[in-house]
């Protein structure tokens, strides 16, 4: 290595780009030299989290993994099962006697502190106290050597309760609920919370004796200190109560809020206000939705008082007897709506007899937006991904959402819900509202690519070139304003009137890339970014005290923040996903700064729970009782291609499902004119059969679960897919005409399964060891004779020529044929193609058995290639973009192809009543 | 034996190449600090997990016979061990659970689809682990002092005096070789 860089590299790491273009100039440093060392400056960091966090993490793994065998007490430890909040939970089997009885052993996370142990031993002292038989039972505790305490309780190989309630009715899953109710109950008899109910905490076991866990939040009602905050845990949004989640008193109404929560998700599959009932709605109405309604009221004193109550209500619904709740639901009703309406009270109880007189009364439909925190995240645009919506704000009066899509800049009412398109402002893109509320500040390009700052009034009127002042940002109380320099490494604060400029905040390895006032205009939030990580910090404006609320961390990336009240900042955070598949997702987080005023680190507590949603930077506004945020949402599509005779040229595909869930084309009809689909446009996966010349889908295939992987029989008359009937899974058939599915045969880990026209047909099963196994398939009698098993490495599964001869699989650039009489490999297919394809994805043959439609993903766009027998391969579609995937299915007919890709579309959200 | 540890016996030239004793039971004890300081460096603890660790990279060292001038000289040969250890668990680790391209099938059931915790850190540590091995082999000094402050915790103190620099020169070494790393990763 030339030593010289590393020389060069320090000079002029800390100083700024100009001074560094000089240097290069003034020491005549040669063009290769002068690359590199800006290379090496570009990734000039001081994130140590970079490289500690996968030591870090692997450390950790590792230790989980070499625990085997450690002795608790009587108990060896087996492997992890379970990692909560503070600690991990291993399955353990007993050692020093004849039976052979297991365990389940927490131990505390490694690295925990002395608060956590306590904790834990707090735990352990309210579990030990209770005996019940819908409770795990403690079966010992004890210290390790290193005065670790260590909690062995009863071991529950069971299910957990929402997947053993898939086979059930709704009666039968209130009668099991109610089991849960009871060891609630009698926790709160015991003077005990458990403060963390969710479905994930109750497990059924084999025999079918329902077991609550995980006390690790639960707190003694009489214990003094502080009964609310949950500081070291972080909640469950959809179970937890509005009280938790704002940090209010906590008591024993808030468990009935989760239990409440906790029985919507069981019959309905969603949280309250949430998704589709699984169950048909005329189960779910009357008396039983008004239960349930009554146990998750956002107020605690609407609530049912007591578990006991809720449960003798549902008791109630199951004897068809009247339930109490009807009674205070009216009046609750009554309220709501003199609350809304600011009725005088003198009406109430006119109010009041009116309602009671309208008996037949529907309930108000549950709004079936995402409902987090108790708040309502309603959408207020439809657009679609050909049209992104870039930015949004909130007026601070909150009379308007301001929001640019491609058209322009669109001003939404709030009060009226109405939109109208500012004139003349195609091609700009919202900032800000002016601080007066009178305009709006955009940004448009020029022919060379210059942004232009635009002041576009809000009452309608030409836009205008901004003046120089529009940088700032003046704060709330009028008396600074603030601008960030244009490099993004320094914040200058001034007063108002421009004197006494100074600066506030300078970095030399971050940017500025957000920056906000706090309410009383004392301080500023900075969000500096490195560019894979970013941090929140506070600075008062005097600039003498500067904290970091959220120091940098490679797992999360601060997109947007806005400082709500004095004490809370809402910030949404990107966290890095779990699963190997996903990319991560940007939730809203509430930062509470506490009365030790501005001097971090703040206590962070997660609002949503958005799997699949990235919001948009800049784009988190409020007005103080609403959130405005632009959300994008990926999702999966099904696009039509025409392919032409002879050539598989590329053609512009059309969209084929304009409705926002996710769809994943499978096979054909059969006459080629009907496209057959996995869609989970009613929050689980289903079957549809859609039209290519029609815009909705035929639902073939009804009930909740997932149905997948839909193939066309042979004779082509019936569908085939991978589902679920009552408690069974296996492969299923349903007539391409609609009607009821059945079940041919009871089989599990099927990876995939494909028919040939000709007849024979395939399936390719996972063994436990991940390797797939690919067997015969007979529709009548089940899986046959074994073909072949891939050995390892990448997994992808084949599919069976037309005349049913031949399996081919893709293996990254080549395609293996096999014959389906003997699985041995008969001859391998180099792809050849300009540019080599990096990766195939998918496989599926040509109806004509002459090639084959493969999907390709690259580092900078996915592909749809036709490739012939001999391996030379054409585009028919790419589209740009890191893709995770993209394949295509060739209609009978040889005219079309459908291609599932994926397509992202951004809309504005509001949340109410922040 | 591996020769980047042995190659550690000369890490200090003043003190001599010769490596002739074993480990003592008070350098055990500063192996569970090094395991600690990994699983928080924040929140420096010994649990029995930690002693597990440390135990592993024990047995390798043991099995060198070497030395150790002094403690800051078992440090720097322990973040090596460390480094074996991590490394070569990630690799046994992966190779299992090798699904990147299986898990991109959206259609699978979800009763097999599978979430491996840590999954991309693992994968993380073995780009880590081949960057730092290119960078070896342009500098050994660097290389060796990012091996010391990730995996082995060393502070730029105790580095400084593993390898007779200055802690000046190491807090700069350390930034260069980080930013290196970094372009090497991330192009």
């Amino acid at each position: 290595m030339n030593a010289r860089l590393a020389e060069m590299f320090h000079r002029l790491a800390d100083l700024p780009p100009d001074a560094r273009a000089r240097y290069f100039v003034e020491h005549e440093v040669d063009p290769d030299t002068r690359r590199e060392v800006e290379e090496l400056l570009a990734h000039d960091s001081s994130d140590a989290g970079w490289f500690s966090q996968p030591v870090g993490i692997s450390a950790r793994a590792y230790l989980d993994d070499h625990v085997r065998g450690t002795l608790c007490g009587p108990f060896r430890l087996l492997h992890v099962i379970g990692r909560g909040g503070m600690g991990v939970v291993y399955l353990a089997e007993r050692a020093d006697g004849e039976v052979g009885q297991r365990a389940a052993v927490k131990l505390l996370q490694p690295g925990w502190t002395e608060i956590q142990r306590e904790r834990f031993l707090q735990e352990r002292d309210i579990l030990a106290a209770l005996a019940h038989p819908n409770i795990a039972r403690v079966l010992d505790a004890g210290h390790l050597a290193d005065g670790q305490p260590y909690l062995a309780m009863e071991y529950v190989d069971g299910q957990r309760i929402e997947d053993y309630c898939h086979g059930l009715d709704v009666r039968q899953t209130v009668e099991l609920f109610l089991h849960v109710c009871e060891a609630v109950a009698y926790l709160h008899a015991n003077s005990v919370l458990h403060r963390d109910l969710k479905p994930g905490n109750v497990l059924v076991s084999a025999s079918g004796e329902v077991k609550l866990l995980d006390f690790g939040n639960a707190r003694m009602l009489e214990l003094g200190g502080d009964p609310t905050v949950t500081r070291l845990r972080i909640l469950t949004p959809e179970y937890a109560s509005p009280e938790q989640l704002s940090g209010g008193a906590v008591g024993t109404r808030s468990d009935v809020y989760s239990l409440g929560a906790v029985l919507h998700h069981l019959l309905s599959g969603g949280s309250p206000g949430e998704k589709q009932p699984s169950h048909s709605p005329r189960e779910l109405s009357g008396d039983l939705e008004i239960v349930m309604q009554t146990a998750t009221r956002r107020e605690p004193e609407d609530r049912y008082a007591s578990i006991e109550e809720f449960s003798a209500d549902l008791r109630a619904w199951l004897e068809s007897r009247p339930i109490q709740a009807r009674r205070g639901d009216r009046i609750y009703r009554a309220r709501k709506l003199i609350q809304r309406h600011g009725l005088a009270t003198g009406l109430l109880a006119a109010v009041v007899a009116a309602l009671l007189g309208a008996g037949a009364l529907a309930w108000y439909s549950s709004p079936h937006d995402s409902r987090v925190h108790g708040l309502t995240a309603k959408r207020v645009t439809a657009n679609t991904p050909e049209l992104p919506i870039q930015m949004a704000a909130i007026s601070r009066d909150g009379a308007y959402v301001a929001y640019s899509d491609p058209l322009g800049i669109h001003l939404y009412d709030t009060a009226a819900g109405v939109t109208r398109l500012l004139e003349g402002t195609a091609g700009h893109v919202l900032q800000r509202w002016m601080p007066d509320g009178s305009a709006l500040q955009t940004q448009t390009l020029d022919d060379s690519g210059v942004a232009a700052t635009m002041i576009v009034p809000a009452a309608g009127g030409r836009p205008e070139l901004a003046s120089d002042g529009s940088g700032f940002r003046y704060s709330p109380d009028r008396r600074h304003r603030a601008l960030a320099s244009a490099d993004g490494k320094q914040l200058v604060v001034e007063d108002a009137d421009g004197s006494r400029s100074r600066e506030l905040w300078r970095s030399a390895n971050s940017v500025v890339s957000g920056y906000e006032w706090s309410p009383d205009g004392k301080a500023l939030a900075v969000v500096a970014d490195y560019g894979r990580t970013s941090s929140l910090e506070i600075i008062d404006v005097a600039g003498r005290r500067k904290s970091v609320l959220i120091p940098a961390s490679s797992d999360r990336y601060i997109t947007s923040i806005v400082w709500h009240t004095t004490n809370r900042i809402v910030a949404a955070i990107w966290e890095r996903g779990s699963g190997i598949n996903s990319e991560g997702a940007d939730n809203l987080w509430q930062v509470l700064l506490n009365s030790r005023a501005r001097n971090g680190p703040a206590e962070l507590r997660k609002l949503t729970a958005w799997t699949d949603s990235r919001i948009r930077r800049g784009s988190l506004t409020t007005d103080g009782r609403r959130l405005a945020l632009v959300r994008t949402l990926r999702q999966r599509d099904v696009y039509i291609a025409e392919i032409g005779t002879g050539g598989h040229h590329a053609v512009v595909p059309r969209r084929l499902t304009p409705d926002l869930g996710d769809d994943y084309p499978t096979a054909w009809t059969r006459d080629s004119k009907a496209v057959i689909l996995t869609s989970d446009r009613n929050g689980s996966s289903n079957v549809f059969a859609q039209e290519i010349d029609k815009l909705s889908a035929k639902q073939l295939v009804h009930g909740p679960g997932r149905q997948i992987l839909p193939r066309v029989a042979p004779d082509g008359d019936d569908i085939l897919f991978y589902g679920r009937e009552a408690r069974k899974r296996g492969l299923m058939r349903v007539p391409v005409s609609g009607g009821t599915a059945e079940l041919l045969f009871e089989t599990s880990n099927v990876a995939d399964f494909r028919c040939s026209p000709a007849g024979p047909c395939i399936i390719a099963e996972f063994q436990r060891d991940r390797r797939i196994v690919v067997s015969a398939l007979d529709l009548r009698k089940g899986k046959g004779r074994e073909i072949y098993r891939e050995a390892s490495g990448r997994i992808v599964t084949p599919d069976i020529s037309p005349d049913g001869r031949f399996l081919a699989t893709p293996s990254s650039t080549k395609i293996v044929v096999r014959s389906f009489a003997t699985g041995s490999v008969v001859r391998e297919i180099d792809v050849r193609h300009g540019t080599a394809p990096t990766r195939l994805t998918s496989l599926d043959y040509s109806p004509d058995g002459r090639g084959f439609y493969a999907g390709d993903i690259t580092p900078s766009e996915a592909r749809l290639l036709y490739i012939d027998l001999t391996g030379e391969a054409s585009v028919v579609y790419r589209q740009a973009g890191s893709l995770p995937q993209i394949w295509g299915i060739p209609s009978h007919d040889g005219k079309h192809v459908a291609i599932m890709m994926h397509t992202d579309d951004s809309n504005v959200y509001l949340l109410d009543a922040f | 034996m591996t020769p980047g540890v042995h190659e550690d016996c000369g890490i200090r030239p003043d003190r001599g190449a010769a490596c002739p004793a074993e480990l003592t039971p008070a350098l055990y004890r500063e192996m569970r600090r090094i395991a600690a300081r990994h699983l928080s460096s924040e929140r420096p603890n010994h649990t029995l997990q930690a002693t597990a660790l440390a135990h592993e990279a024990y047995l390798k060292l043991a099995g060198f016979r070497q030395a150790y001038a002094d403690n800051v000289h078992f440090l720097a040969v322990a973040s090596r061990a460390m480094r074996q250890v991590l490394v070569d668990y990630a690799r046994a680790r992966t190779a299992h659970k090798r699904l990147g391209d299986a898990n991109r099938q959206p259609l699978w059931p979800a009763a097999i689809e599978m979430k491996v915790e840590g999954g991309a850190e693992l994968a993380d540590l073995i780009a880590l682990d081949g960057a730092l091995a290119s960078l070896a082999a342009e500098n050994g000094v660097l290389a060796r002092l990012v091996e010391m402050r990730y995996f082995g915790g060393m502070t730029a103190e105790e580095s400084a005096d593993a390898l007779g620099l200055s802690v000046h020169v190491v807090r700069h070494d350390l930034r260069f070789a980080q930013a290196w790393l970094r372009r090497k990763l991330l192009s």
